[in-house]
């Protein structure tokens, strides 16, 4: 598989059969530093044969056909295929048609679906021994090989080395230690696509991404003496993301109905938007655990985000800047004054949504226990 | 002579593959059919895995390959002599799975004891070989950090110490437990083996050979981890990757082809096919990575069919 390419190239294709390899193992050279810039000598070398590229990749694509079922050096040479294809692509993309470059990809992302066994994932460490491409430019089974048995084993240590800052659980966890015993169906996060989620925020072009906390639920009695909960997340796996929720319930001096719920909010983004949907739910979950669930979260959250904007339903909470902090405020007295007294504990539960600039929706459930 | 609904999903996957006006109904047709096939493969192999958990790795799936199918590389390769479902619903599911894991947003083998769902990687229940079901319970709670808590043990061999014990001596010379009588066997067989080595003082290079190649992987794992956070999610993807492999060198095989070649002056295919064998030798050769390794098994059956 290795041995002979650099042997190879320094033979022109003697027919257009060849054309394929031989312009594949340019651009590996190319990307080696074992080679001169590979575009100039492919053209040159298309001009000669008369052909051209795109010609030849559907013959590669029937080469490929077996790459499912394929195992050991073939497997590995098949992928090796694969990767000098994507080093092309990169090369000369320009000399390629649209039609081409597609090939291309569908080939690439179908060998992010493979699996490794031990004779394959050895052969590739022994062409990447030779061959050491950057990272960056790997296709996904050659970034780091391994076996799928000795993969699962992997990931299940890289699960243990990170775990304490890893998981969402973890990181709730450990920020609200002391208050754990007052939180409640911690588990239901483990539902949740939380990192799938939060990476494709950040992908452009900005797809809009709904976070969603299955539920901090305490009794009254346990909440109205704890004035605070701070809940700080911090992801990994994606960009850097924290944020820290400081729920409080002033008293406000005025009079005996006189209370201010305040959502403070640190985070790594800005805020743009706090809502508070479906006052008094306290025990349903509503739609957007269910769309937490159900791995939508890019199309509901623009609905969700929608809902926000368009004031459906939503009790919009007013923001007020303190230095770098900004606290929302949901005055009870000024803005709701058909509510009574009795309904301002169930003001506080219900559906949160934190809208951040970009267009992320951070979601999260209050409710009481039963 | 196909049945009229396999005609009409290779009708359907014809048109999604070319993309012809109105593909996005035959996808809806598509769709269901492969929702079943992934969710059965997911079944077959993690079958402790929760309703949520096969949901959230369906979706994501389907999900990725409706994007794929909207920009015309999904069914590239596919061909009518194939069944779509099938093509789509093989290995890659197993990938899957363990991309999902590897995200590490679900413990391997979530399992419920009682109202609680345990949240740390476990043994599935049906992997514990423990006959009295009513203690299944406690047994069930083993956790991958206790199984892999060193000093490890090694398996006693069936007849004379081979070569991939003495590969397992080299190997994990930091994590057996050298009391034991097997690992002695082998113990006194490794100054023979790494014949390079002084023979008077092999151990002590060994251990500074083995602490500089830890080293090393060290410095990789660092790396690697910083570039988890990266804002670029194929970066990040490549960085878990690397971990990954680097944390299980790091625990399993920490030396290298090259280091074997050194220490026991064979040649270089002799050090890598020591390597290999001690690799694929692993779970037999250490019980704990055998009860770690149960499920993976059965998944790698899949994979060991077909070579």
């Amino acid at each position: 598989m290795n041995g002979t390419w650099m042997a190879t190239l320094a033979q022109p294709p003697a027919t257009a059969d060849q054309l394929w390899t031989w312009a594949g193992y340019a651009a590996r050279a190319e990307v080696l530093g074992a080679g001169p810039p590979c575009r100039d000598a492919i053209a040159a070398q298309v001009a000669r044969l008369g052909t051209s590229l795109d010609a030849l990749a559907p013959g590669v694509t029937t080469q490929l056909r077996d790459l499912e079922t394929a195992s050991g050096t073939r497997l590995a040479e098949l992928l090796v295929i694969i990767q000098d294809a994507a080093l092309l692509s990169g090369c000369v993309g320009d000399l390629l048609t649209d039609a081409a470059r597609r090939s291309i990809q569908a080939w690439t992302e179908d060998a992010e679906g493979v699996m490794l066994d031990h004779d394959a994932a050895d052969a590739l460490d022994v062409f990447l021994g030779t061959s050491p491409l950057p990272d960056a430019l790997r296709i996904g089974p050659l970034v780091a090989p391994l076996p799928a048995a000795e993969r699962l084993l992997a990931i299940q240590l890289v699960s243990l080395h990170l775990a304490p800052r890893r998981t969402i659980m973890a990181a709730i966890r450990q920020t609200t230690q002391p208050l754990e015993h007052h939180m409640t169906k911690i588990v239901q996060f483990a539902h949740h696509t939380w990192q799938q989620i939060l990476g494709d925020a950040f992908t452009p072009p900005s797809l809009p991404a709904v976070m969603a906390i299955g539920a901090l639920g305490k009794s009254d009695q346990e909440e109205l003496s704890i004035p605070r909960i701070p809940v700080t997340l911090h992801l990994t796996g994606a960009q850097p993301f924290k944020i820290k929720l400081a729920r409080t319930l002033h008293d406000r001096k005025a009079g005996p109905d006189s209370q201010i719920l305040a959502l403070e909010i640190t985070s790594d983004l800005p805020v743009e938007a706090v809502v508070l949907f479906d006052i008094g739910d306290s025990g349903a979950k509503g739609d957007f655990f269910m769309v937490a669930r159900k791995g939508e979260a890019a199309i509901d959250a623009n609905k969700l985000k929608q809902r926000i904007e368009n004031d459906d339903g939503g009790i919009h909470f007013k923001r007020r800047d303190q230095g770098d902090r900004a606290i929302f405020e949901l005055d009870i007295i000024n803005d709701y004054k058909h509510l009574k007294a009795s309904d301002v504990r169930l003001l506080k539960y219900g559906h949160y949504a934190v809208q951040f600039k970009g267009g992320i929706c951070f979601v999260f459930d209050l409710y009481k226990d039963k | 002579m196909l049945c009229p609904m396999v005609y009409d999903l290779l009708e359907a996957a014809e048109r999604i593959r070319v993309r012809a006006e109105g593909w996005e109904a035959d996808w809806n047709r598509l769709a269901p059919a492969l929702d079943d096939a992934i969710r059965v493969r997911i079944r077959i192999g993690f079958p402790t895995f929760t309703l949520a958990s096969i949901d959230d790795i369906t979706q994501e799936l389907l999900c990725w390959y409706h994007d794929r199918a909207t920009a015309g590389t999904l069914l590239e390769r596919w061909d009518r002599s194939r069944s779509v479902v099938g093509f789509l619903s093989g290995s890659v599911v197993q990938h899957r799975v363990l991309d999902w894991l590897a995200r590490g947003r679900h413990p391997l083998g979530l399992i419920k004891l009682g109202d609680a769902e345990v949240t740390e990687w476990a043994v599935p229940a049906q992997e514990v070989r423990d006959p009295d079901a009513d203690q299944h319970r406690e047994r069930t709670q083993i956790t991958l950090s206790e199984m892999l808590q060193p000093p490890w043990k090694l398996a006693t061999p069936a007849r004379e110490v081979t070569r991939e014990y003495r590969v397992a001596g080299v190997e994990l010379h930091q994590r057996l437990d050298w009391t034991q009588p097997v690992a002695r066997r082998v113990h006194t067989e490794l100054p023979a083996f790494l014949q390079r080595l002084p023979a008077d003082t092999w151990e002590d290079e060994l251990r500074a050979r083995l602490q500089a190649k830890v080293a090393v992987l060290e410095k990789r794992r660092t790396a690697a981890e910083a570039r988890l956070d990266s804002p670029i999610i194929r970066d990040a993807t490549a960085a878990r990757s690397i971990l990954a492999k680097t944390l299980f060198q790091l625990e399993v095989c920490p030396l290298e082809p090259e280091d074997l070649k050194a220490m026991t002056g064979g040649s270089a295919a002799n050090a890598q096919q020591l390597v290999s064998s001690y690799r694929r030798a692993l779970p037999d050769l250490v019980p704990a990575l055998a009860q770690a390794w149960a499920v993976i098994r059965r998944l790698d059956a899949g994979v060991e069919a077909r070579a």
